[in-house]
């Protein structure tokens, strides 16, 4: 019998190896089909009308001229008159023609009158702000004051991180056709199995009549979760008109409607012992998601432990648009301003930054991992050598330094099924309703099956994307490589069990004696008794045979886990002439269990350090305090790293024992949310001072070398 | 975008004639890199688009033994790869590789370059050429970290985006001007751009119908050299560029001329920080003082003081680079 | 972190977060947890009422909330 456990070392072929993902030559050639790449025979073309103010009523709402334009199908209204706008971008109509051109332009003969009011755009200034409190945290006011006034070295300090939004490369969106009583769906979603019963309403039937195909994704981020209202506009005008509609947001809507990760600020108060131990954590934080303001932040992050904590939040409500979770939600904000805050002390302590973090790793949960993570991390980026206390004392304005952070993330995989077919002509397939955001889902999913049943990855036919396929979660909180490598696990297991069931007769042994490796099937412990795995599965007849899988595993094997660490270490240089910083380099180590493909892992680690130096560096959602407008909801003023910006990447994985025997374990937040803390603390390192809030832009980094005297 | 006529003409008198003629708004197409995307913004809106593409004698550089002649048409990624250009005229190279986008640099011509309109983000977002809403100006009260520094006291507070302007205009270059009459007139090249003071007004000395053929730079050696800060290293729009050019006479510098971009509505010519400089060596302190000199009169917005210490800095380094 | 029950009790049937499309349970104090919730009626982090999104907000006696 096949055991459902994770192989050992030394019976894994291509688990933890660096493998190709398998959809790379589609999509570098062009041929993968995206949600925008779908077109259906007679598709006509939806686009959205959205309100320019942040803040404003309907007065009415004039769709018959775009009616009466050649080409255009239909106009509808969708807010009524006396309505409220809450945010610039907000859908007041909607309108589909039979070209995108037409349907562009005749959204302009939509006429909206708008009673327009001032909106709430402030979240930098809280006694400004319009705040809604949330559960502070003070367990002992008194003593947190006590502490603080009698600590032998304290820091008062500011710090931040601007709102940005997702910035898909695919905006939101989605193809719908309606035909034969069914509805047909091309989304571009994180979440293929729950997508239809967010569009039942508008397509006015059951979830289980509508039909989902999303193959490839051009990035989620955590903002494509829902149907949204575009996508339930969409299903309702295929409906109402018959046609295929094909609706994607525009850049400029999907930067200000389709994604945003909260503004957060916070003033901290710490204290520690001159030889750097941290006494106590003080702090008032707020922040804004948007109208429905944003979550309290969890400092100080990792250092939880820490014996003194006072913890103050508030809520800031703005006029922009919602907040959706962005790549581990809260995390970047939180460990941005802990890691400031700590990196300030050891500095006001006169102790070395990375012996200041390990001598306080026992207020962490996994002190161990974080040890062993910052001693790698210190050699990869060359510390020894390059390590200097705060302020880069040589010559000239080009300032080097070099910037600690420290991360967490849970990870455990979610609910999902699957089932594995294996064929009497020795082919293999996978069902499973889980998609592929880019991460390499579709590769590891294969590589599990294709593994299990010792075939080569290519002999393995991946079937994902469809709502058809059996139920798998959203992929959402690093849950995805968790659950559906468990639930492919034990589906694959599920068959080969039946096949064995059918070989062992024929190698007079019994079932629970059999294991496939190496593209044959033999008895464990006698390499004679072999059978080739394609005469195998001639032995099955005409009938295929199918395992059911699942998340938790049929037989309750965990082969998941939860609960990583990581470490970043940035190496950057400033000028303090110009405020301007470079990436020297930039150090990853992260632990996140059993590793299924080694290549696409670390490729996971690459894209977070390209989007986290994004963050540190560049990347501000920029409005307007009078009309409530992003400004920059565009490719050229709301800036994305290039290649030229993010300096030399080194990421290193870990694995073998005390890593791999834990299962497998979710890596699509963690390593995202140490950049903008390491950065940040490299820039201070470097030139001397903080610069309180990122993106550290050349006016941020001025300001504050101004500020701090050391202007030159 | 609304429907337009297009054309193609493959003379300078059929385009000027098609210029002449429209009964609606006009607009040049060179390369294109502009154009096409102020039409998708919806903020030009021509009747009439007359692309110059085919007019052979606005294409190439003509190098003489006291000019060089670079046709209107010319790409940004011919001027910078042309040898006589690199050895004379680094400034002008160092301002097109600071584009950072080859396929923009390709397609870009010279002439579209010293014509775009501005990216004012209140502009692009259908405020008007100077931000305007309800009769107050949005750029005053509003984000203004990339704005103008220099000669915004009237309501143009953008800046001229040019890449090659500052340059040209170091270099002492003369524009070639063809009017609807098929008269050539030379503009120096500072005189070419213009401040608004309506919104309606042009941001060049362009007449109606006049077409830019050519820039004619002297091939006097000079020293010369473009310093720019941008935010991101790849591509993206400077934050401030200075290019500076001078003559080197046995160590002293004579001719000296600095001019600053992306600080102002036009290319921004500081003579009284560059005469300082007449007769002297160009050291680290005399490049830092010509630098602070270069920036006394700016008079920064809410939020963009910060550009006053880039140009001060980049004027000098500029400076330094330019005496090598 | 405490749990709130008597909220998971009677949640409006329009609230919506991430976790709800992954996870078996949904728990208030989960670090990993966004914090994030929309109305499925706006698609927004405000309900019709343009007031917040919340477990603690979209309960009975709200004029929007449906059971």
């Amino acid at each position: 019998m096949a055991k459902n456990a994770w192989p050992s070392a030394d019976k894994r072929s291509l688990i933890g190896k660096r493998i190709s993902r398998l959809d790379g030559p589609v999509k570098s050639t062009g041929r993968a089909k995206y949600a925008y790449d779908i077109s259906r025979p007679g598709m006509i073309y939806a686009r959205l009308l959205w309100a320019p103010y942040g803040s404003a009523k309907v007065v009415s709402i004039d769709t018959s001229a775009a009616t009466q334009i050649k080409g255009v199908v239909g106009a509808w209204p969708e807010m009524k008159d006396g309505d409220e706008v809450r945010f610039a971008g907000q859908v007041v109509a909607s309108l589909a023609a039979t070209s995108e051109e037409i349907a562009h332009e005749a959204l302009k003969s939509i006429k909206v009158v708008y009673e327009v009011q001032t909106p709430q755009m402030n979240d930098v200034l809280l006694e400004k702000a319009e705040t809604k409190e949330q559960r502070d945290e003070i367990p002992d006011a008194a003593t947190v004051d006590k502490t603080f006034n009698e600590a032998e070295v304290k820091i008062e300090g500011h710090y931040g991180a601007a709102a940005i939004t997702h910035c898909c490369m695919e905006a939101h969106g989605q193809v719908a056709e309606y035909r034969d009583n069914a509805m047909y769906i091309w989304p571009s979603t994180q979440n293929v199995s729950a997508y239809a019963a967010g569009l039942a309403d508008a397509a006015g039937m059951p979830a289980s009549q509508i039909h989902v195909d999303c193959q490839y994704m051009g990035g989620g981020f955590g903002s494509k979760f829902d149907s949204d209202q575009w996508g339930a506009i969409c299903t309702r005008i295929a409906k109402e008109t018959g046609k295929p509609v094909k609706l994607m947001l525009e850049r400029d809507h999907e930067l200000m409607a389709a994604g945003a990760r909260p503004s957060a600020f916070a003033n901290v108060r710490a204290g520690a012992s001159k030889d750097g131990r941290i006494t106590v954590w003080d702090s008032t934080a707020w922040g804004s998601g948007g109208m429905g303001g944003s979550r309290a932040l969890g400092v100080p992050y990792i250092f939880g432990n820490i014996p003194n904590i006072r913890r103050v939040s508030r809520s800031v409500r703005t006029n922009r648009g919602s907040q959706r979770p962005w790549r581990a939600p809260g995390h970047p904000q939180s460990c941005l301003v802990t890691m400031a805050a700590l990196e300030d002390l050891a500095a006001a302590a006169g102790v070395d930054s990375l012996e200041f973090f390990l001598k306080n790793l026992d207020y962490t949960e996994r002190p161990d991992v974080y040890r062993e993570e910052l001693r790698i991390a210190a050699d990869l980026i060359g510390y020894k050598d390059k390590a200097h206390p705060r302020g880069d004392s040589t010559p000239g304005p080009l300032k080097r330094g070099l910037g600690i952070s420290l991360h967490t993330w849970g990870g455990a995989g979610h609910k999902s099924e699957s089932t594995v077919t294996i064929n009497p002509d020795g082919s293999a397939s996978v069902n499973i309703g889980t998609q592929d955001l880019g991460s390499g889902t579709r590769t590891v999913v294969g590589i599990v099956v294709a593994e299990t049943l010792g075939l080569p990855l290519e002999n393995v036919q991946v079937n994902i994307g469809r709502n058809e396929y059996p139920a798998s979660g959203a992929s959402g909180g690093s849950t995805t490589v968790g659950g559906v490598s468990t639930s492919t696990r034990d589906a694959a297991t599920a068959a080969l069990n039946a096949l064995f069931e059918k070989v062992a007769p024929a190698l007079g042994v019994g079932a629970d004696q059999l294991e496939a490796w190496q593209g044959s099937i033999h008895v464990v412990g006698d390499a004679s008794k072999s059978m080739p795995w394609v005469k195998a599965c001639s032995l099955l007849g005409q009938i295929p045979v199918t395992g059911k899988g699942s998340k938790p595993a049929s037989d309750g094997t965990q082969l998941d886990n939860s609960g990583v660490g990581g470490v970043q270490m940035a190496d950057v240089t400033v000028d303090i002439e110009t405020g301007r910083v470079t990436i020297n380099e930039f150090v990853a180590v992260q632990d996140c269990g059993l590793i299924v493909d080694l290549k696409t892992a670390e490729s996971q680690v690459y894209g977070a350090m390209i989007m986290g130096v994004t963050y540190a560096l560049y990347e501000e959602s920029i409005y307007d305090p009078v009309t409530g407008r992003m400004l920059n909801a565009d490719m050229e003023f709301y800036k994305l790293a290039g290649l030229a910006d993010v300096g030399t990447l080194k990421v290193h994985m870990m694995t073998g024992p005390g890593y791999d025997e834990r299962g497998v374990i979710g890596l699509g937040e963690p390593p995202v949310i140490s950049p903008g803390a390491a950065i940040s603390n490299a820039v201070a390192n470097a030139c001397g001072v903080r610069v309180p809030t990122i993106p550290l832009t050349p006016n941020r980094v001025l300001a504050a070398l101004e500020q701090g005297g050391k202007l030159a | 975008m609304n429907a337009f006529e297009y054309a193609q003409p493959a003379t300078l008198d059929e385009a000027q004639a098609l210029l002449t003629s429209a009964s609606g708004p006009v607009a040049v197409l060179a390369g294109g890199t502009d154009l096409l995307t102020a039409m998708k913004q919806g903020i030009v809106n021509p009747a009439r688009v007359v692309s110059l593409k085919s007019i052979e004698e606005l294409r190439g550089i003509e190098v003489s033994s006291d000019a060089v002649r670079i046709g209107a048409m010319t790409t940004l990624s011919e001027l910078a790869a042309h040898p006589d250009v690199a050895r004379l005229y680094p400034c002008l190279v160092t301002a097109i590789k600071g584009i950072g986008s080859p396929q923009i640099a390709n397609m870009g011509t010279v002439g579209g370059d010293l014509c775009q309109h501005p990216r004012c983000w209140y502009y692009r977002n259908g405020f008007g050429l100077f931000g305007m809403n309800n009769g107050a100006s949005l750029v005053l009260e509003g984000d203004n970290r990339y704005h103008a520094i220099f000669g915004n006291d009237g309501p143009a507070k953008f800046v001229n985006v040019s890449s090659l302007a500052p340059g040209l205009i170091a270099l002492d270059a003369t524009f070639n001007v063809r009017g609807a009459d098929k008269q050539m007139r030379d503009i120096p090249a500072a005189d070419f751009f213009k401040t608004p003071s309506a919104p309606e007004e042009s941001l060049t000395s362009l007449a109606a119908g006049e077409v830019l053929t050519h820039i004619t730079i002297p091939a006097a050696q000079t020293r010369n050299a473009t310093y720019e800060v941008r935010e991101r290293h790849g591509l993206d729009w400077p934050l401030v560029t200075a290019s500076v050019a001078y003559t080197d006479a046995g160590g002293s510098a004579q001719n000296v001329r600095v001019v600053l971009g992306h600080v102002a509505p036009t290319p921004w010519v500081v003579d009284a920080a560059a005469k300082t400089l007449e007769g002297k060596a160009i050291d680290e302190a005399a490049a830092a003082a010509c630098g602070t000199s270069a920036v006394a009169d700016a008079k920064p917005l809410s939020m963009n003081g910060y550009k006053v210490q880039l140009a001060k800095v980049a004027v000098k380094r500029a400076l330094l680079a330019a005496a090598g | 972190m405490e749990t709130q029950p008597s909220v998971m009790m009677f949640p409006c049937k329009h609230i919506r977060a991430k976790e709800m499309y992954y996870q078996a349970d949904e728990r208030e104090g989960d670090a990993f947890a966004s914090g994030v919730y929309w109305c499925t009626c706006t698609h927004q982090t405000f309900g019709p009422d343009g007031e917040p999104v919340d477990r603690s907000e979209c309960r009975p006696g709200r004029g929007c909330y449906r059971g």
